[in-house]
């Protein structure tokens, strides 16, 4: 990655597609069910006083009742196809804003839902928003792109870590175990584990090292780092086919560009 | 340095502390739960991502109505379909499916007494789902159920892990006057 800014606009337009793609499939989701199903806020909204009466619940439900949460998540997906389409600092950071003002609501509002993807790509938002609003080749717009690569660094190492500390993890049958839910799972990958049981093994313990070993691509000559996160790109798209979670893959790529950018720094 | 720059550097540099702290969770619990409680609490996960102990089971919400005693058989509320090809770039069942766990997780965390239950948020988020689904001709109440069913070939099986007081349906609910 050649500069800061190009790692940026890089940043931004795969962030963007996280977002488009989590803002529409949260209308399609709540779509399917009456009244917004177990993403609901009229009933999501009465586990505190604080989301019922005052400011603070006349402002939410300004927002979020009835239909108006379809209004919210097209306004979110508007505002990021504004990201994909230019780069044009004032344009970028108006859709920004939109973005993670959008964000920040769903949310606080309704907790329930949200994956890591989601979390992840809140955090790279905010990190956007504080660049575009930084002058080019700036230090603070150095450190946006800083902050973005150790989230992406600490996401994979921590959740490394905290796989070595569970049993089925170390046993070597977590991998196995997940695959067989109807929730993460699918019958064929099932089948084909059953035949090879130690694909399952396999893939278990390659999770933890490939988690827990992230830091250590930051040592590695340039070329060899592209092969890395490439390799953790295949990873996001093995899990998005298995197991159906998707938007790790635009979340967690938004965040590669800062990472090699920040590795060209280093090496 | 600007004092712009030197703003955002701090910024960051505090959120990237409190983003190492965030996932040690006894540091967690003790140093960030006010955080937890504001409107920007997602802006600090802890990364964990199935870790240490991964989601081995499916939880399902199953709903029956009661025609006076009589109840009806128990139907499944179907939350996530089954995996296809097209989950590797669409699959807005996820986020209902993930909700689903995320509230059993909520209410086993509460610990609510029986007096309690029906005021628990997530109790509340599955009768409102049960209330909606279309009920039969004579119906005056429905009931909620959530299971826990092992994963295919596991030898374990089905457990309810919660059986709800039958509730008067919201249609049958005497109006004001």
């Amino acid at each position: 990655m050649k500069s800061s800014g190009i790692a940026l606009d890089w940043t931004q337009h795969l962030l963007a597609l996280a977002v488009i793609l989590s803002s529409l499939e949260g209308i399609v989701a709540r779509a399917r069910f009456p009244d917004q199903g177990l993403l609901s806020w009229r009933v999501s909204r009465l586990r505190s006083e604080q989301f019922v009466v005052g400011p603070r619940a006349r402002v939410l439900s300004m927002l979020l009742d009835g239909r108006r949460i379809w209004i919210l998540l097209g306004a979110r997906a508007a505002a990021a196809l504004c990201l994909v389409l230019t780069v044009a600092p004032l344009p970028s950071l108006i859709a920004a804003a939109v973005a993670v003002a959008a964000s920040l609501v769903i949310h606080y509002a309704i907790p329930q839902g949200h994956d890591g993807s989601d979390q992840m790509t809140l955090i790279v938002l905010v990190a956007l928003l504080i660049a575009r609003l930084s002058p080019p080749d700036s230090v603070a717009l150095t450190a946006c792109l800083v902050f973005i690569a150790g989230q992406l660094a600490l996401s994979y190492f921590a959740s490394g870590v905290a796989k070595m500390f569970g049993s089925t993890w170390r046993r070597g049958t977590a991998v196995g175990s997940i695959l067989a839910t109807r929730t993460f799972g699918s019958g064929p990958v099932v089948r084909v584990l059953k035949r090879v049981p130690a694909l399952a093994v396999a893939a278990t313990y390659a999770t933890v090292a490939l988690e827990v070993a992230f830091p250590l691509t930051y040592l590695l000559p340039q070329q060899a780092m592209i092969v890395a996160l490439a390799s953790f790109l295949l990873f996001h798209l093995v899990v998005a086919t298995t197991m159906g979670l998707n938007s790790f893959v635009p979340a967690f790529a938004a965040c590669y560009p800062a990472t090699l950018w920040v590795h060209s720094l280093i090496v | 340095m600007s004092a712009w720059d030197l703003v955002v550097v701090f910024a960051f540099a505090l959120w990237g502390v409190a983003a190492v702290v965030a996932q040690v969770r006894p540091a967690r619990r003790r140093l960030l739960r006010w955080w937890d409680r504001s409107a920007v609490g997602a802006l600090l996960p802890t990364y964990t991502f199935f870790a240490p102990r991964p989601a081995t089971n499916d939880q399902r919400l199953v709903v029956r109505h009661w025609r006076e005693d009589e109840p009806t058989a128990w139907l499944e509320v179907i939350v996530t379909r089954p995996r296809s090809w097209l989950h590797l770039v669409w699959n807005p069942d996820k986020r209902q499916g993930k909700a689903l766990s995320d509230l059993v997780r909520n209410i086993a965390t509460a610990q609510p007494t029986i007096d309690e239950l029906p005021l628990n948020n997530g109790y509340l988020m599955f009768l409102m789902v049960a209330d909606k689904i279309p009920a039969p001709a004579g119906a005056t109440h429905v009931q909620f159920a959530l299971l826990e069913s092992p994963g295919i070939g596991a030898s374990t099986r089905t457990q309810a892990r919660l059986v709800s007081r039958r509730h008067l349906l919201s249609a049958n609910e005497p109006t004001g006057p």
